[in-house]
């Protein structure tokens, strides 16, 4: 079967070339119709702001290829009618568990990842496709620094090849602040350990090739055989505990790149200026920080630290419910200070089926109750994607990024729309069976 | 520094300005919002560019005419205080405000200095592990309390920060010295006895060093575990801390004291007032809880039991004082008023036993400050000290006042009106509205 298709698409190039050869057209996306999938849907929200109504989208080669309204069908094309559907880009869970044993581990581990427990076949990631998760971060369980997440595509599960972010236990200041500080202080004193051994080696280095220099003048002077010449020899860096390495890039400007992403688990106001007091010493890791605010048992303080949140415009990670103020049965709604305060939010389900049925209604909710309509769509797919680092793949249907679309009959934050098809990668790997 | 006393209404007024109270820089993140200055106003552009170019700017706070309980005892009216980044500048009745410090008018209210609470438990967790945002926290405010002490360190209840949070760690060595353990009596006995033994080694070991420079230092390995804490307590860097509640328990104790000289404390302490001189010729402080009950003992001859009179006859023979509750948690489940909420009321019943008002509150305030040895920080109100304050609405130990305001290193950390823990009473304006939502208040209107 899939050989047929790859010969197919073999063959639609070979004539797409011809075709852009014989005739100077302007390439256009009638070039290649016979792999490309144009969705005719009753609304189209791109997440970038525009809503296209009716919209279409043109998918080729599983990326999206144009947006807009009114677009020329390429011939053959595959057509994907839907006239009373809304299409959406695909959301992201950011941070997930769901169907892994949960396990207790302390202290540092930012060298291990959660790609070594993960076993892709043990997880029924279909519950994520009907939901509209089109991609998820596992994250290692535990306490400290449990290691690296991993990311997982999940229409046709595979992991995505992306460094994942790294959780930071801070619940329970008493015990995981000094695990951190130590952390970043190993790592700190292990980046100029590097730079000192890189400096005498240089050093070493341009003596010995002076040596060797001159050995080579005096030989020649003497009109005995130049020696041979010489080798440069080999840095060898000390060797570094596994599970500082992550976190070396904070403190070396060239390694800017390679600097992780760190979701900061607080449970509750207090321990963000618990986090701070780390912040203050280390403000290399300020810009890479996602604060994730945990669910209280039965409610929560954070509305003390909407401002200071705000301030510093923190990217925030929270379940998205009305909160409830202490000692009390009066609901705040938390994600619209936050955004109001000037924080990006984005949201992620409690990680079980019920959770996952639950989400959209839940978002409805907040919205009805004061959120910012287009923050809370941001919240489910664009603001997730970018913090994993899939931003230039997932997260709003643009040109050039990955045709993982959901559609619902109904509008996204309706609770009682369905969703009815998901496209992974232009394929769908998901439809409702009536 | 420069310092002018003046007389007027035929008693003192102290009026100071001091420079020295020096200019702490504040971390950006630490400060919380409520302690944020508020935005200029907008027909001012230029000054507000100016906040927001200087972070560390300074932080004023001036509390305006209330009456202010003076480190001597009186209440002196008509008095501003004028706080500086959490140090008081000036006290007195013409100090010049600032135009930008914040201002509480405590006209008819009374600042006391904040109240300092001995051997709590479940307000504050470690430096590690506060909860800064806690119910508890809050409700410890609303006693007046700005200081804790929590197992050996002391801690100011900094609401929403941690700045300044931790006060002074070590505080104690708590010794043991009842009957019912005669060996480790025994013990801590003879660790006194090589401490004072191994220091008039050094003293020895010091002169000859003059002779012979390559005299053999005394042997140190041995100091540790008993021994360290001994040595500690002798060369007078910690206080002793014990437990001791009958005559002959801190008869033991006294004598342990006078024949190695060194700071104790005693909690508890509900027989002192029968020997009262012996406590005060040992130089022993005393924790005392005035509440206590506990009948004399039938099978004796001599006197025993507790007295409501313990405090007063205590104070009367010098000995120092602090007063405690007799739970040391804020609790709102188990029996109402003996808890750190009621603390004033503690030392008011100190005072239904004979003890002079102004120490009721001094054993509230200075006294332990002085037995934690932070007297230079907290404790009263004087200029340099720490801007520990509990404003309260009449004196402190009259059963009906409450604390209106409680301030913190400067910085307004409770106010009853916003905070709805006790807004529902409010003798100062009866035709006040009820407030219509519930904690934390502090929120606003559109939260």
């Amino acid at each position: 079967m899939e050989r047929t298709q790859r010969a197919r698409r073999g063959v639609a190039r070979f004539i797409g070339l011809l075709a852009v050869f014989a005739v100077t057209v302007p390439a256009t996306a009638t070039d290649r119709p016979e792999r490309m999938t144009v969705i005719r849907a009753g609304r189209v929200i791109t997440g970038t702001g525009d809503v296209y109504s009716p919209g279409m989208v043109i998918i080729d080669e599983g990326k999206v290829r144009l947006v807009g309204t009114g677009l020329e069908i390429p011939k053959g094309a595959r057509l994907i009618e839907a006239p009373r559907e809304t299409v959406v880009a695909g959301w992201v869970h950011a941070q997930s568990r769901f169907q892994l044993p949960g396990f207790r581990r302390e202290g540092s581990h930012a060298g291990r990842s959660a790609k070594d427990e993960l076993y892709l076949d043990d997880i029924e990631f279909d519950h994520f496709v009907e939901h509209g998760f089109v991609a998820v971060a596992y994250e290692p369980s535990g306490g400290g620094i449990p290691g690296r997440a991993a990311l997982v595509s999940t229409g046709e599960p595979k992991l995505i090849d992306e460094p994942g972010y790294l959780p930071v236990e801070m619940s329970n200041p008493g015990r995981d602040k000094r695990v951190f500080e130590q952390t970043l202080a190993n790592a700190k004193k292990a980046v100029e350990a590097r730079a000192k051994a890189k400096e005498e080696f240089d050093k070493k280095e341009a003596e010995e090739q002076k040596k060797a220099e001159e050995a080579a003048k005096k030989a020649k002077e003497e009109g005995k055989p130049a020696p041979e010449p010489r080798k440069p020899g080999e840095f060898k860096a000390p060797n570094v505990d596994g599970d500082v390495v992550p976190f070396m890039p904070f403190f070396e400007e060239a390694e800017k790149e390679k600097r992780p992403t760190l979701f900061v688990k607080l449970g509750r106001a207090s321990d963000l200026i618990h986090f701070d007091e780390v912040l203050d010493e280390y403000e290399e890791i300020e810009d890479h920080v996602v604060y994730q605010l945990l669910p209280g048992r039965f409610y929560s303080d954070y509305f003390e630290v909407v401002e200071l949140l705000g301030e510093r415009k923190a990217r925030v990670l929270a379940e998205p419910q009305l909160d409830r103020m202490p000692y009390t049965v009066n609901l705040y709604n938390l994600p619209a200070k936050l955004v109001a305060a000037g924080c990006t939010v984005s949201f992620h389900p409690e990680d079980s089926l019920s959770g996952f049925d639950r989400y959209r209604s839940a978002v409805a909710e907040l919205v009805r109750t004061g959120l910012d309509r287009d923050a809370a769509l941001a919240a489910l797919g664009k603001n997730p994607a970018q913090w994993l680092g899939l931003g230039d793949r997932l997260g709003t249907i643009e040109k050039e990024k990955e045709a993982s679309l959901i559609f619902l009959d109904g509008d996204p934050l309706d609770p009682i729309s369905r969703i009815t098809r998901v496209l992974v990668g232009g394929k769908t790997v998901w439809e409702r069976e009536e | 520094m420069r310092a002018i006393f003046c007389g007027a209404l035929a008693l003192f007024l102290s009026l100071c300005f001091a420079d020295t109270a020096s200019a702490q820089p504040r971390p950006r993140r630490r400060r919380p919002p409520e302690a944020q200055p508020a935005p200029a106003p907008e027909e001012k552009p230029e000054a507000k560019e100016e906040d927001e170019s200087d972070e560390e700017k300074d932080a004023f706070l001036a509390i305006e005419g209330g009456q202010v309980y003076l480190p001597s005892g009186a209440l002196v009216s008509g008095q501003t205080i004028l706080c500086k980044n959490g140090k008081i500048v000036a006290v007195g009745a013409h100090v010049e405000v600032p135009e930008e410090a914040e201002t509480i008018d405590a006209t008819g209210k009374i600042v006391y200095p904040g109240l300092v609470g001995l051997n709590t438990r479940g307000l504050v967790g470690s430096a590690d592990s506060t909860d800064v945002f806690s119910l508890n926290v809050s409700l410890g405010l609303t006693a007046g309390l700005t200081t804790v002490v929590a197992g050996n360190t002391a801690y100011k209840l900094t609401r929403g920060t941690l700045e300044g949070h931790v006060l002074k760690e070590g505080l104690f060595e708590s010794i043991r010295y009842d009957t019912s353990n005669p060996r480790a009596r025994a013990g801590l006995r003879e660790a006194f006895e090589r401490g004072q033994q191994h220091l008039r080694d050094l003293e020895v070991w010091e002169e000859a060093k003059k002779k012979d420079p390559k005299a053999p230092k005394p042997d140190e390995r041995w100091i540790r575990g008993d021994y360290a804490k001994a040595l500690r307590l002798l060369k007078g860097e910690a206080t002793a801390l014990a437990d001791a509640d009958r005559v002959y328990e801190m008869r033991a104790l006294a004598d342990l004291v006078e024949t190695f000289d060194f700071d104790l404390i005693i909690d508890g302490a509900f027989e002192g007032h029968l020997m009262a001189g012996e406590l005060s010729r040992a130089g022993i402080s005393v924790w005392v809880t005035p509440r206590t009950r506990n009948d004399p003992d039938p099978e004796l001859v001599r006197a025993s039991g507790a007295s409501i009179e313990n405090a007063k006859i205590l104070f009367d023979h010098g000995v120092p004082l602090a007063i405690r509750p007799r739970s040391t948690f804020i609790s709102l489940n188990g029996l109402a008023g003996r808890d750190l909420l009621n603390l004033s009321m503690e030392a008011a019943f100190a005072v239904r036993g004979g003890l002079s008002e102004p120490a009721a509150i001094d054993a509230l305030t200075r006294a332990p400050a002085r037995m934690l040895r932070l007297e230079h920080r907290i404790g009263s109100i004087e200029v340099g000290k720490d801007a520990d304050f509990a404003i309260a609405d009449g004196d402190l130990l009259y059963y009906m006042t409450l604390v209106r305001w409680t301030v913190v290193d400067g910085r307004v950390v409770y106010d009853r009106m916003k905070d709805s823990l006790l807004d529902h009473v409010r003798p100062e304006d009866e035709d006040m509205p009820p407030p219509n939502d519930h904690w934390p208040r502090r929120l606003g209107e559109d939260w």
